[in-house]
């Protein structure tokens, strides 16, 4: 089989608004490789075994970024090698031209060459006991609000003035080393309030139907696109909880 | 001796018995250890100032006198007459200014008498010390009012005159006589510590014009003084010392500063470098063939045109050399008009991020000066050959040689990029001159000592090493060869210098001085240096990109272990340390050693050109890169914060990759990424590490060529071919490169001496036919088919530039 390298080390979101893109070349008969930040394994080596994910210890530069994924791709004898990354700081090895008119998640369909709607055709394998199990520990409420205010790189205040009818207000927290064992919290929750994040893309490509507040957080190049029916919010818009449920009240 | 060539004579055409006594008593009495016994002696027996009833020449009797000497100074200058008169003039004429600013302090008379003073530096008599009795005379005036203190600056120059007061304890309708006093430098230097104690007094001067334009820079006398501070601002005697020299630049900065008062300025809008090219901005008033113009050129016409866009923002266009390269290598050249404020409106408007400044000295009522004192861009960079600061406030850094020491300015002036000075093989003048030993008349030397530089840096004490050095070394002999430069007279300089060598024994004729040389081209300085056996330095003064083109030249030289002395950088660069003295023993040893071991001189000489090729301020491609460093770093921390980056102590350093093969190993990753350009930024990453320097320049040759620049690739490739010469691969590269880029005649000599080397190699002779068809010459086409068929290829057909290309990817 055809070997197929793809190169994005982390960046939780963005690995999983990229694996459509593997789960299409695999479809297509080719093996895909993609080297990952070591500590991500956990969460996508059993949720998408149509990748064959490689290990590695991430450092933050060109080196953990490009270098490294490069050399294991090579040394497994990729036959073609697609860095996803719209933008690199200190290289210029991303398209120029996509990248000065797409967005982050458009500008890796395509570059990948895969239709961009494939990036709502997420297909993973979920765990459904390790699911009930976060599941039980964390919900006390049939009435349920989750949010997530922090994000790697911003946190929002927390405001619980204003729950509403909601009897619990359950914050994402890493209780678990995998993002998957979250989706049946999610999905079954009576609103979602979630920062520009992993957790939004998941939600979103997953395509869950629930009420839910989107809050903003970077620049348009580097908003996902979103295809459910999220209420937006500025980051800068504080009382962002407060706002939501008032909204969706 | 070749035409062209002006030798000036040394010997006794300009030196009498007499003229040497003098000069030996005078060195006598300034000779550093006794130079306090002759200050103590000058205060016991007081002369007494003449009665002011008594008869007095008139002040306009003594300036046609003082005419009269000035137009026999060029033939009686050296006598001994022509200088006792003068003497006897000057307490004549003393006397006469005493007299008549006692009665009346009128501005004609201040005016006949600054003109007195003008004439007589004019004339050279402030060259040389006056005697003991006549600095008596002056001492005994001086304190007689200031009447006194007028006569007594008739009596000596102001660099002996230690004793006289400041420019700020003098009287307001004396200060412009007393400015044009303090102000006049010595044009030569003849007695040891002349240098320096001229420069304690320009200081102090310095101090007293600052203090005048701080209180009132509007004001007649300021204004007057100011004129007077103008006329000697770049004199050549006041750079001698670097420590004196940054001293003289930040306080001739303040006066700018506080003449050019500012509101507060604005900081431009910045932006990260990532993903972009710097817009950098070289604001002088024009480019043209300079020294300062074209070692600016030569750091920034390699500058990578993927990280930067370079404008020229002038006054007025040349059509110089160092503009027209610029010009060629993309550069945008804008001509700015109008006042002042515009200008430096429309510089701020076009936003951009670097800012160069090239100055040019004089800088007081100079415009680009004027503008330093403005926020343009959020990175100012002052270029400046002498690689000192430049002490304007904001200039956030200045360019410097390796070797320099960081020198604590005001305000944070303390970051250097320490990128290089020194015009190399990128001056372009007319046609060299013929410099061997017989053209030099030198060819009876057993050995030839050689000085390439300004005649101002001969001080006394360098002669007297020198002397020392050629009585150690009998047959040898020293040629000085300098530059064109105004304010020196080169037969002066070589009557005392004749003075000199006489009174250290040393005979004349052993020197000769080629005065007003210019040696602009790489190859006009290698004939000149292969005519020498040893190079000299000179101290204290830095000898600049003499050095270097020695270096390149494969010239063993000496050199002195000054802090800014980028001669002695570049050699214990080269581990040739032995080479830098710490004092003058030692530079005679290591001088003395070149001149009689003949086997120690070809291993210096080896050692020393088998790195020329990879010398940065000769190739200009490792300058580039380093430059581009330099700035991108510059930029970058200033962004952080400008604060922090002017506090830093330790200077810029640009750095190659120190893991070649993990580079180039990125190469290839990029390579096949198809990211070209991250492929080409680490290539010239390491295009000034040695380590495989042939190899990264071929592959940034071929990627050059790829991404359609070819002119610069084969440039490059001509680099290449000085380290592989014997690589016909290489020879096959420049051609190709060369032909792409028009450059056909390069393309047929660089094929010719490809089969020269390898006469096998069928591709060379295609590519040659190809060359010989478009050109139309028949002959070398018929010529080349035979060789073909020799080697069994029926038709020559024209070799494909693309399997070219492919073969040369494949390196």
């Amino acid at each position: 089989m055809r070997k197929l390298g793809l190169i994005q080390s982390r960046g939780l979101g963005d690995i999983i608004i990229a694996l459509p893109i593997a789960k299409y070349y695999h479809d297509r008969g080719w093996t895909v490789l993609w080297p990952i930040d070591e500590r991500f394994l956990p969460s996508f080596a059993a949720a998408a075994d149509y990748v064959e994910f490689i290990p590695f210890t991430f450092t933050a530069n060109v080196e953990g970024f490009l270098m490294n994924p490069m050399r294991l791709l090579k040394g497994r004898g990729c036959e073609k090698i697609i860095p996803l990354y719209s933008y690199l700081t200190n290289t210029s090895v991303a398209d120029a031209t996509l990248a000065a008119s797409l967005k982050f998640d458009e500008y890796k369909y395509a570059i990948a060459g895969v239709p961009f709607a494939e990036k709502w055709n997420l297909q993973i394998r979920r765990d459904p006991a390790r699911e009930q199990q976060l599941f039980d520990r964390v919900v006390r409420a049939q009435k349920y609000v989750v949010r997530q205010l922090e994000g790697s790189n911003c946190r929002l205040a927390a405001d619980d003035t204003a729950l509403g009818e909601c009897e619990q207000v359950i914050d994402i927290e890493p209780l678990t080393d995998n993002i998957f064992d979250w989706i049946l919290v999610l999905e079954r929750s009576a609103l979602l309030v979630l920062i520009d994040s992993c957790y939004a893309n998941l939600v979103d490509q997953l395509g869950l139907r629930v009420r839910k507040t989107f809050v903003l957080r970077s620049d348009v190049r580097f908003t996902p696109v979103l295809r459910g029916e999220w209420r937006v919010r500025g980051a800068n818009q504080s009382q962002a909880t407060a706002r939501a449920f008032a909204a969706h009240s | 001796m070749a035409a062209g060539l002006r030798r000036w004579g040394l010997g006794t055409q300009y030196v009498a018995d007499n003229n040497l006594k003098l000069v030996i008593y005078n060195r006598l009495k300034y000779d550093r250890p006794r130079r306090h016994a002759a200050r103590s002696s000058c205060r016991m027996p007081m002369i007494s100032v003449p009665a002011a009833s008594a008869p007095t020449k008139d002040l306009s009797a003594c300036q046609l006198q003082l005419i009269e000497f000035m137009s026999s100074a060029d033939s009686g200058w050296s006598e001994p007459k022509w200088r006792q008169d003068l003497e006897s003039w000057r307490k004549t004429t003393a006397e006469a200014v005493y007299s008549a600013l006692r009665r009346q302090k009128s501005t004609a008379e201040l005016d006949v008498v600054e003109t007195m003073l003008t004439n007589l530096a004019h004339c050279g008599a402030n060259d040389f010390a006056v005697a003991v009795e006549t600095l008596t005379v002056a001492q005994a005036y001086a304190k007689q009012g200031w009447a006194g203190l007028a006569a007594a600056t008739i009596l000596a120059p102001a660099w002996q005159a230690t004793f006289l007061p400041k420019l700020k304890e003098t009287p307001l309708w004396l200060m412009p006589l007393y400015a044009a006093y303090v102000f006049s430098a010595p044009k030569l230097l003849t007695s040891e510590g002349q240098a320096e104690s001229y420069a304690r007094v320009y200081v102090s001067a310095l101090d007293g014009t600052l203090s005048l334009v701080e209180a009132n820079r509007g004001s007649a006398v300021t204004q007057a003084v100011l004129a007077r501070f103008r006329a000697v601002e770049d004199s050549g005697v006041l750079t001698l010392d670097p420590a004196v020299h940054t001293e003289i630049r930040i306080k001739r900065a303040r006066i700018v500063t506080a003449l050019n008062r500012q509101p507060p300025q604005i900081e431009p809008l910045t932006a990260p470098r990532s993903g972009r090219a710097l817009r950098l901005g070289v604001v002088a008033r024009s480019i043209g063939d300079t020294a300062s113009a074209l070692s600016l050129v030569k750091m920034l016409e390699r500058l990578p045109i993927i990280r930067f866009s370079i404008s020229l923002l002038v006054e007025r266009s040349t059509d110089s050399n160092a503009e027209r390269q610029l010009k060629d290598h993309g550069a945008l050249l804008i001509q700015l008009g109008g006042e002042i404020d515009e200008v430096a409106r429309s510089i701020q408007d076009a936003n951009f991020d670097v800012a160069v400044f090239l100055p040019e000295e004089p800088w007081l009522g100079n415009p680009i000066a004027e503008l330093l004192l403005r926020r343009l861009a959020p990175v100012q960079i002052v270029h400046d050959w002498t690689g000192l600061p430049s002490g304007f406030p904001h200039a956030d850094c200045y360019i410097a040689s390796p070797a320099a020491s960081p020198t604590r300015g005001e305000k944070g002036m303390l970051v250097a990029l320490a990128g290089c000075v020194g015009p190399g093989e990128t001056h372009v003048s007319g046609g060299a001159e013929i410099w061997t030993r017989a053209t030099i008349g030198m060819e009876d030397a057993s050995c030839v000592f050689g000085y390439f530089g300004e005649l101002v840096a001969i001080t006394p004490e360098v002669v007297a090493t020198w002397s020392r050095l050629l009585s150690a070394a009998p047959g040898s002999r020293l040629v000085i060869v300098a530059p064109p430069v105004l304010g020196c007279r080169v037969d002066r300089f070589c009557t005392a210098l004749a003075v000199q060598l006489e009174q250290l024994g040393v005979a004349s004729g052993r020197v000769a001085v080629f005065g007003d040389v210019s040696l602009a081209t790489h190859e006009e300085r290698k004939a000149a240096f292969a005519a020498i056996d040893v190079l000299l330095d000179a101290t204290p003064a830095a000898n600049g990109d003499t050095g270097y083109a020695g270096a390149a030249a494969g010239c063993p030289m000496v050199s002195w272990a000054e802090p800014n002395n980028s001669a002695a950088a570049l050699l214990r660069q080269m581990g040739l340390s032995e080479l830098v003295a710490a004092n003058a023993d030692d530079f005679i040893a290591a001088a003395l050693k070149l001149a009689t071991d003949v086997e120690h001189r070809k291993q210096v000489s080896s050692a020393l050109s088998a790195a020329s090729p990879l010398l940065i301020q000769y190739d200009s491609f490792a300058l580039g890169e380093s430059t581009a460093q330099l700035i991108e770093s510059a930029y970058d921390q200033i962004l952080d914060s400008r604060k922090k980056f002017r506090a830093e102590s330790k200077l810029l350093q640009s750095r190659s990759h120190a893991d070649v093969a993990a580079t180039l190993e990125a190469v290839d990753m990029f390579i096949e990424l198809g990211s070209i350009a991250d492929a080409e930024m680490r290539l010239r990453s390491l295009l000034f590490a040695s380590e495989g320097a042939a190899n990264v320049r071929r592959r940034l040759a071929t990627i050059l060529s790829k991404q359609g620049q070819p002119a610069e690739a084969a440039d490059l490739l001509v680099t290449v071919v000085e380290l592989a010469p014997d690589d016909p691969e290489v020879w096959l590269e420049l051609g190709l490169a060369a032909r792409q880029a028009g450059k056909a005649n390069l393309a047929v000599q660089a094929l010719q001496t490809g089969v020269r080397v390898d006469a096998s190699r069928v591709e060379s002779w295609q590519l040659l036919a190809e060359l010989a068809r478009e050109v139309g010459n028949a002959d070398l086409l018929e010529q080349i088919q035979i060789v073909l068929a020799s080697l069994g290829v029926e038709r020559p057909a024209a070799p494909s530039l693309e399997s070219l290309h492919s073969s040369l990817a494949a390196l």
